[in-house]
């Protein structure tokens, strides 16, 4: 009977484990890489890289798994590292404290805005996101006196070494897709993907919507705002460039060529964006184009993004396999 | 006596179109009533109006004694008035059995409970063979019987089934219709919006019938069928 159900065209499972074990393995075969010599300005690469991965899987936790599209994933990041470098520069307040600071004040800036929009349906967030991200900015342009402007805040490093940092923002990105999949396999992980594929259905079946969308919506406004304070402590000067539109733009990029809606897809985009930028940078401002153009050539022929199709190509060829008699594991879209 | 579904004056304009014009209608407890009347009629909206996926302009929606009215939809889904759409409504980028779990959690079930009771309803509708199926991947008649499957994850006080039967095979029709008469004799309450003449007088004790957003008659089926008004509603003034 079960032969019934084709699995050519299945997708990728958004819950896969599998998937997420590709990702660890990632992460894993990157840890041992400044041990082996990788170089200093390469290891900068992948923390940055990493960092983007931490804004990407946040994003896609919205749009691609919820449905939400906030154009605010670097404004949040420039809050969070913000609010420990002005509690650093004016209160003494120690990064231990001041990072999860951060995270705090994000996730009460993103119920807020989540309570007061995601009530209506259609493009409130996006554009509240938009004028928030661009309102942030600006502030900290002008409260020169505050923030010191364009010049920006001075915060105090973490570790002595930059393979630490390395070493830190692996863990966090492991830490933060083992916390996504489990998420994504509570009942509150079908509500949301549920929301996303047909918001009118899941009321009438009795999904608190609303609760649910402000709930993500807190949620990865608080893990984006974390992300960007562990940033700035990196970075070690806090300027506004970190909320640049541009930034939120070459996230959208990495997810939609990653692939919305996996686990994988944002760690994947985020690191073949990121080191390839490093490749254009020969190219000058051309480079901003690139990406784009490439989001338009897979929004256009490959939607699902690269996970996606892999993950595609993959359960086809294992359907084949069932079908001639072998065992029918559908790894990529294994639950 | 307080009914379970208590309706009265519901009214709702769009713009100066009149589609509900002051409808009031009781349902006892385990009573399946049937819903006629000819295209915009105003049934579907009613509906929307009792799931509250639309704010009446004016009227009383009272489920068990409690005013729904004002109760935001998946409230009301949750206190046991459940609907089925016209234009079927799944969670097409999911798996049959995650639609049903996901109506399942959202009614309060637990992950035990949710799974056991998803595998009986699948039985019972003949879907258990695409279980782990994308809902995408079902034809239009078994997207229909998925989303009636997902309305029963926990029995309703009552069920709001928008035209079920609309393109559905002979065969498929007859399972759903046997679930139908098979829990309403267990007490199961239901309002059922058809176009489907045989199946309403074959399943429904009562019908109410509306045209122009208004009840036309509401009665037993045979007594209602046979009013000249809905005769005339139905098959025009030469007949
Ligand atoms: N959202 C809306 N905006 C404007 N007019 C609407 C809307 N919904 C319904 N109507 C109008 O209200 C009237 C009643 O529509 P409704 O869908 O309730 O009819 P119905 O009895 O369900 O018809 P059918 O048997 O074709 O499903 C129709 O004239 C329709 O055009
Ligand atoms: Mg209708």
């Amino acid at each position: 009977m079960a032969s019934r159900v084709s699995s050519l065209r299945r997708p990728a499972a958004p819950t896969s484990r599998t998937q997420l074990l590709v990702a660890l393995a990632i992460l894993a075969a990157l840890a041992p890489l400044p041990s082996l010599g990788l170089e200093i300005y390469w290891q900068g690469v992948v923390i940055t890289s990493l960092y983007y991965a931490l804004l990407a899987s946040n994003w896609n936790l919205l749009a691609g798994y919820t449905g939400l599209f906030s154009l605010a994933p670097a404004g949040f990041a420039m809050l969070g590292a913000y609010v420990t470098a002005l509690l650093w520069t004016y209160a003494g307040v120690e990064p231990w404290l001041g990072i999860p600071a951060g995270a705090i004040v994000c996730a009460i800036v993103g119920l807020v805005i989540g309570v007061l929009t995601l009530r209506l349906s259609g493009p409130y967030l996006a554009l509240t996101t938009l004028a928030l991200a661009e309102i942030l900015r600006v502030i900290v342009l002008n409260s020169f006196d505050i923030t010191r402007g364009e010049i920006g805040l001075q915060v105090p490093a973490l570790f002595a070494h930059q393979s630490s940092y390395y070493y830190m923002f692996l863990v966090a990105v492991g830490g933060f897709l083992i916390g996504l999949h489990w998420l994504l396999g509570q009942p509150c992980g079908l509500y949301l993907r549920a929301i996303r594929n047909d918001e009118t259905g899941a009321r009438a079946r009795g999904v608190r919507t609303v609760f649910w969308k402000v709930f993500a919506f807190s949620v990865s406004s608080g893990l984006s705002g974390l992300a960007g304070a562990l940033f700035a402590h990196y970075v070690i000067i806090v300027s506004p460039s970190i909320g640049h539109l541009l930034v939120t733009g070459l996230v959208m990029s990495m997810v939609v060529l990653g692939g919305m809606g996996t686990l994988l897809g944002p760690l994947v985009g985020a690191l073949l964006v990121n080191v390839s930028s490093e490749y254009l940078r020969a190219a000058g401002d051309y480079q901003h184009i690139v990406f784009p153009i490439v989001v338009i050539l897979f929004a256009r022929f490959c939607r699902e993004g690269l996970v996606g199709r892999a993950a595609m190509i993959f359960n086809a060829r294992v359907g084949t396999q069932a079908r001639s008699g072998a065992k029918a594991t559908e790894v990529l879209a294994s639950p | 006596m307080s009914a379970l579904i208590a309706v009265e004056n519901l009214t709702k304009r769009f713009g100066s179109l009149v589609a509900v014009d002051g409808v009031s209608f009781t349902i006892g407890d385990g009573e399946l009533v049937g819903f006629l009347g000819p295209n915009g009629s105003g049934k579907t909206t009613v509906l929307n109006m009792m799931s509250g996926l639309l704010r009446p302009d004016a009227g009383r929606i009272a489920l068990d004694g409690t005013d729904v009215g004002g109760m935001a939809a998946d409230s009301i889904a949750r206190a046991g008035m459940i609907r089925m759409f016209q234009l079927t409504r799944v969670y097409t980028e999911m798996t049959v059995i995650e639609n049903l779990l996901t109506a399942g959690f959202a009614l309060g079930l637990g992950k035990r409970e949710a799974t056991e009771r998803a595998d009986e309803v699948l039985d019972d509708l003949k879907l258990l063979a695409y279980r782990e199926a994308f809902a995408s991947d079902l034809s239009g008649g078994q997207q229909k019987l998925l989303e009636f499957a997902c309305c029963f994850m926990k029995a309703p006080k009552i069920a709001l089934l928008d035209e079920p039967f609309a393109a559905i095979h002979p065969t498929m029709r007859q399972v759903l219709a046997d679930y139908v008469r098979r829990t309403n004799a267990a007490g199961q309450a239901y309002i059922l919006v058809s176009h489907d003449m045989p199946i309403v007088i074959d399943l429904c004790p009562r019908v109410v019938c509306l045209a122009a957003g208004s009840v036309l008659a509401d009665g037993p089926t045979d007594q209602v069928l046979r009013e000249p008004a809905v005769i005339e509603a139905y098959l025009g003034p030469n007949h």
